[in-house]
């Protein structure tokens, strides 16, 4: 009776329970009535017991064939359970011994010793019950266990700790192989980072464009493809273990990006198709070996040690940057890369830019048309000939593009503007929409093709504010230079009315001014403040940070984006509408009888000067209103420069 | 190539000083005295287009016509190292070697003779240039050929190509020193009313006030040409610095000096540079930040014009241009800014916007300097009357004493009468009023008959 409870015990079914409901008579021939209800007290027992051994069973193999098996972190925790259940066994082995050596020892012993387990069972099923009603799996598991960490029992806390470290075990092993390879190998979408279905659909449309754009070499897309790869992961935070912060999980995410991202290397690819495989020994090199030692040394810990795994996802995460900053700085040669930038989208080549418009004046003077981006790339081809670009990286590198007129984008234009008609109403809607905007001017674009890794600084959204800066800089230029035109040709004539003069005067200042505030107080200021972060860094993120704020910076200092979101910026509305100025007075001006003029002529170049009047007064006065604030101290410099003698702020209008 | 510009080099001094000009484009730009590029200076984003033509076996030869009337000079250039930096057919002496003898009227009437051989000269240049920005001229105003000659190019090159802009840089003869030219005032004159009609920009360059800054800033005893010759190299190299190392902005001449001349006939600038050393004492360095090179441009003892000071009227910058080299922290160019015009260093006009503007240049990586930072100044500022006024009263001086005319007379234009001198006489008188009136608020509504 004593070995059948013992077998029963160990799990094995016995009929003990049989014997004692169905034939109580013959059971109190033999028992004691005590006995009996000792008897199924440990029955009792068992039952639990044999519950957890059934979900054990249930669960501990992954089968591969079924997709609804929960997958290895349940099986881990099986096999936790498992282990758990070993001092259990013991007893009932060593209990057997005492059985076998002495026949009649009291069936109370077996109850005294198996009782204290009882915590443990119910504890377990406890976690059991949650697993299963709240259909847990993967890091969650993590998550239920970590609930239960705080525990008197000894027992408990034991058996706990086994869990706690076999379910780590797999964990340490999803972070591993995505820590130092980049690979998640997670066929049951367990790991608290996962792999998004679908791409942001923005930057993929932008890049299939690119794509269709590039030459169809099938390697190339290839490229491409895996390059996106890397943004396809994300941090599931629903599963996330409570203390895994998630600042700590998406710099563990960050790392895994960073090495799929070396691991799909164009300049590799082209080498060697079976050199990507490699690719994650080129950043970790000889600490590879270091870290996967750290790693399993910290898996083999039967605590979660939180403090040292943060600690070496720090390293880990300086040595991927110092990489990345490596390969984007030195390789790819960064600052080469920005002056390029700079020499283009911010027209760091005047020259260049001089020769660029006055070639492609009469191709951007009119509305686009199917052959506009090839006449404007032929202009900027020759641009580049005539001003002596040996430099084939600027050959390569950009293009330009005019979509044409598109009728939709007009009309949100034109709403926009209604929308901001509020605040004066002198002019109205007709007179306010700038004409150049249905222009190539308005329309140009200049597209730069981006060298591997550096699409992590220039993504689309990026170059779409240096188009934005782009063609606000080449309209200003092109003024400017229109401008300058008329000046060439009033200096032929001697005898010019002073009013025409004094207006193109006005108008060459302004302009003048406007553009080295633009160039020089902006853009020079703030690129040598990126150069000099630059250099003083060999971390990549600080490098994407000081170029963020360079951007950021001269995009809201040029008067391009607004402070606030509904309202556009003020300043920029009055530099637009003194562009204008400019563009009628030169269309104008070019069919004046300039030395004498005519009623109708004087009365075109009145009206031209009031509003001129008009706009300057209204700028000096809205500049001069937000200077003082701690954030106008580039209206300041805009205001020294416009205003240097005092000449627009003290005219009386 | 676009914007390219043509030197013309005319009489003694201007060949002299347009020597030292090409000499010293040569060392900035790495090209060797027989033009070719020295092996250090092919990687390089500078403009040597501007300048600079190349032939067909890769010498860079200069845009430059050398013209005179007597042999000396040339003779000497030809005799140095970069005899063959130029192109032969681009040197034209006259045949005789006479000189104009110092006479305007001489070099003017030679010039009208030789204008078809010139002229062929100056085509073959502009038809080999691919967008052509303008000629500069290298003269003085006070001799025979730069004056007369220079004064005769003025006019047909206004005529031949009025679409190009006309820039001279114009020496103009030392009033400390007794000069060995009598009828100098009569050149002066005759060549100022030529330059106020038919240049777009002139650069004085004030050999009273070069001298004096040699003797008294760089002190030297007794500066010579070269000495004297390599500070005007040094404001022609700089000044067009920013067209031949372009950067973002002042690319071309237009550009340049557009914002410099508002109103056509006040084209007259006056240049300043700072630090100034010689080769011997390059030891002597200061501190150089961007505002103190702006503020000591802005005083008079570094400007390259020597203006006396004027009582009748409160002379101020029509425009400034600053051009300044080296190591600059963009960021303080505004901070300068605030600073020169809370302390008032400057006084600008008060009929119009007017401001110090600064273009941010690269400087030759060639050319080492103890200077970290250097500065040019280009400045329209109506005080430049002075100097013409100086050349009115001493033309006043001779001409009532009827002095030296004779050789005048001689000549075709003098024939007659001396209606030219007295025209010349009121176009410049009608220029120092006009610079009078730009110191005045209704300057707008000045015009040269009205009588003030």
């Amino acid at each position: 009776m004593l070995h059948e409870l013992l077998v029963s015990l160990w799990g094995c079914s016995t009929s003990v329970a049989e014997i004692i409901e169905t034939d109580p008579l013959r059971v109190d021939s033999y028992l004691h009535p005590g006995e009996r209800i000792i008897i199924l007290r440990i029955l009792e027992i068992v039952k639990e017991c044999n519950e957890i051994r059934k979900f054990i069973r249930r669960n501990a193999y992954v089968d591969e064939s079924k997709s609804t098996n929960k997958g290895l972190y349940l099986a881990a925790l099986c096999d936790g359970m498992d282990k758990a259940l070993e001092p259990f066994r013991k007893d009932i082995v060593d209990m057997e011994r005492i059985v076998l050596n002495d026949g009649y020892t009291p069936i109370s012993m077996i109850l005294t010793r198996i009782q204290k387990y009882q915590f443990l069972f119910s504890f377990l099923k406890t976690i059991i019950n949650e697993i299963e009603t709240q259909g847990l799996y993967g890091c969650g598991i993590l998550r239920i266990l970590h609930q239960h960490a705080h525990t008197g029992v000894p027992l408990v806390k034991q058996a706990l700790e086994i869990l706690t470290h076999c379910v780590h075990v797999v964990f340490y092993k999803h972070l591993t192989s995505w820590l130092l390879y980049g690979h998640l190998e997670d066929t049951h979408n367990e790991f608290f980072i996962q792999k998004r279905e679908q791409n942001s659909e923005l930057i993929m449309s932008e890049e299939k464009e690119m794509e269709k754009v590039k030459d169809k070499d099938a390697e190339i897309d290839d490229g491409k493809e895996f390059s996106n790869e890397m943004w396809n992961f994300t941090v599931n935070s629903n599963i996330l273990p409570y203390y895994i912060s998630q600042t700590l999980g998406n710099k563990i995410l960050s790392i895994g990006q960073t090495i799929i991202m070396f691991g799909n290397d164009p300049r590799q690819r082209k080498d060697l198709k079976l050199m990507t495989k490699n690719a994650e020994n080129l950043i970790w090199g000889e600490k590879e070996y270091e870290y996967f030692e750290q790693l399993t040394i910290l898996q083999s810990n039967p605590k979660f040690a939180l403090i040292e795994l943060e600690r070496l996802i720090d390293q880990l995460k300086k040595c991927v940057t110092q990489h990345l900053w490596h390969v984007a700085v030195e390789e790819a040669q960064l600052l080469n890369r920005l002056k390029l930038i700079k020499d283009f989208y911010l027209m760091g080549r005047g020259d260049l830019f001089l020769e660029f418009i006055r070639l492609a004046t009469h191709v951007l003077d009119k509305t686009p048309t199917n052959h506009t981006s090839r006449d404007i790339n032929l202009a900027f081809q020759m641009a580049l000939r005539k001003t002596q670009s040996t430099d084939e990286a600027s050959l390569d590198s950009f293009t330009f593009a005019v979509p044409v007129h598109p009728i939709h984008k007009d009309e949100n234009i034109t709403e926009i503007k209604e929308s901001s008609a509020t605040t004066n109403s002198e002019f109205s809607e007709k007179e306010r929409e700038d004409p150049i905007d249905k222009k190539g001017w308005g329309l140009v674009i200049l597209k730069f093709k981006v060298t591997w890794p550096l699409h992590l600084l220039f993504n689309p959204s990026t170059l779409a504010n240096y188009n934005t800066l782009f063609r606000f800089l080449l309209r200003v230029k092109k003024t400017q230079i229109n401008l300058w035109n008329l000046w060439r040709d009033h200096m032929n004539s001697k005898k010019i009315d002073i009013d025409v003069l004094q207006l193109r005067n006005n108008l060459i200042f302004i302009i003048d001014n406007l553009q080295y505030y633009l160039q020089v107080d902006v853009i020079e200021s703030q690129y040598a403040i990126m150069e000099n972060s630059l250099k003083n860094t060999k971390n990549f993120e600080e490098v994407q940070k000081a170029h963020a704020l360079f951007l950021h910076n001269v995009m809201s200092r040029t008067f391009l984006i607004s402070e606030r979101a509904d309202k556009p910026n003020p300043v920029n509305k009055l530099i637009k509408l003194l562009l204008r100025v400019c563009d009628d007075f030169i269309r104008n001006a070019s069919v004046w009888e300039i030395e004498h003029l005519l009623e109708t002529e004087k009365a075109e170049r009145k009206a031209l000067n009031d509003v001129l009047d008009g706009l300057m007064s209204w700028l000096t006065k809205t500049l001069d209103r937000v200077r003082s604030q701690p954030s106008g101290e580039h209206l300041a410099q805009l205001l020294l420069r416009l205003d240097f003698n005092r000449w627009f702020s003290t005219k009386k209008l | 190539m676009p914007c390219e510009m043509i030197t013309l080099q005319l009489g003694q001094c201007g060949n002299q000083i347009g020597f030292e000009f090409w000499k010293r484009l040569c060392a900035e730009h790495g090209i060797s005295p027989e033009g070719i590029l020295e092996d250090y200076a092919t990687e390089g984003t500078d403009r040597k287009d501007v300048f600079f033509y190349q032939s067909d076996d890769e010498h860079y030869i200069p845009r430059a016509v050398l013209l005179d009337l007597e042999p000396r000079v040339i003779h000497t250039i030809m005799n140095s190292p970069y005899s063959k930096l130029y192109n032969p057919e681009n040197i034209y002496l006259s045949k005789h070697g006479g000189g104009a003898g110092n006479n305007w009227a001489s070099g003017y009437h030679q010039g009208e003779k030789l204008q078809e051989e010139i002229f062929d000269i100056l085509d073959r240049e502009a038809d080999g240039s691919d967008s052509l920005e303008g000629f500069v001229l290298c003269h003085s105003i006070a001799g025979g050929t730069g004056s007369g000659m220079g004064s005769f190019m003025l006019e047909s090159l206004a005529d031949r190509f009025p679409k190009k802009l006309i820039e001279t840089y114009s020496v103009f003869p030392n009033q400390d020193e007794i000069s060995d030219v009598v009828v100098q005032p009569y050149n002066s004159l005759l060549t100022l009313k030529r330059l106020t009609q038919c240049a777009d920009c002139v650069v004085v360059l004030d050999n009273t006030a070069l001298n004096r800054i040699a003797t008294d800033r760089l002190h030297i005893q007794n500066p010579s040409f070269t000495q004297i010759n390599k500070l005007v190299s040094t404001i022609m190299s700089v000044s067009t610095t920013t067209l031949r190392y372009p950067s973002y902005m002042n690319n071309d001449l237009v550009g340049l000096i557009a914002p410099l001349i508002p109103t056509p006939r006040l084209h007259f600038l006056m240049t300043g540079y700072t630090p100034l050393t010689t080769d011997q004492e390059g030891a002597s360095v200061r501190k150089t930040s961007v505002l103190d090179v702006m503020r000591r441009l802005l005083q008079p003892k570094n400007m390259m014009v020597s203006t006396a000071v004027d009582r009748n009227a409160a002379h101020c910058y029509i425009s400034i241009l600053n051009i300044i080299q080296g190591e600059v922290d963009p960021t303080q160019v505004h901070k300068s800014l605030q600073r020169i015009r809370e302390r008032k260093l400057a006084q600008f006009i008060p009929w119009g916007p007017a401001s110090i503007q600064v273009a941010l240049s690269r400087k030759s990586p060639y050319i080492q300097s103890t200077h970290r930072v250097s500065g040019l100044m280009l400045a329209n500022h109506t005080n430049i009357s002075s100097l013409f006024d100086r050349a009115l009263q001493q033309y006043d001086k001779l001409r009532k004493r009827e002095a030296f005319l004779e050789q005048f007379r001689k000549e075709k234009m003098f024939e007659d009468n001396l209606d030219e001198l007295d025209n010349s006489r009121e176009v410049v008188d009608c220029l120092v009023k006009e610079y009078q009136a730009a110191t005045r608020s209704d300057y707008l509504t000045w015009s040269p008959n009205k009588t003030d």
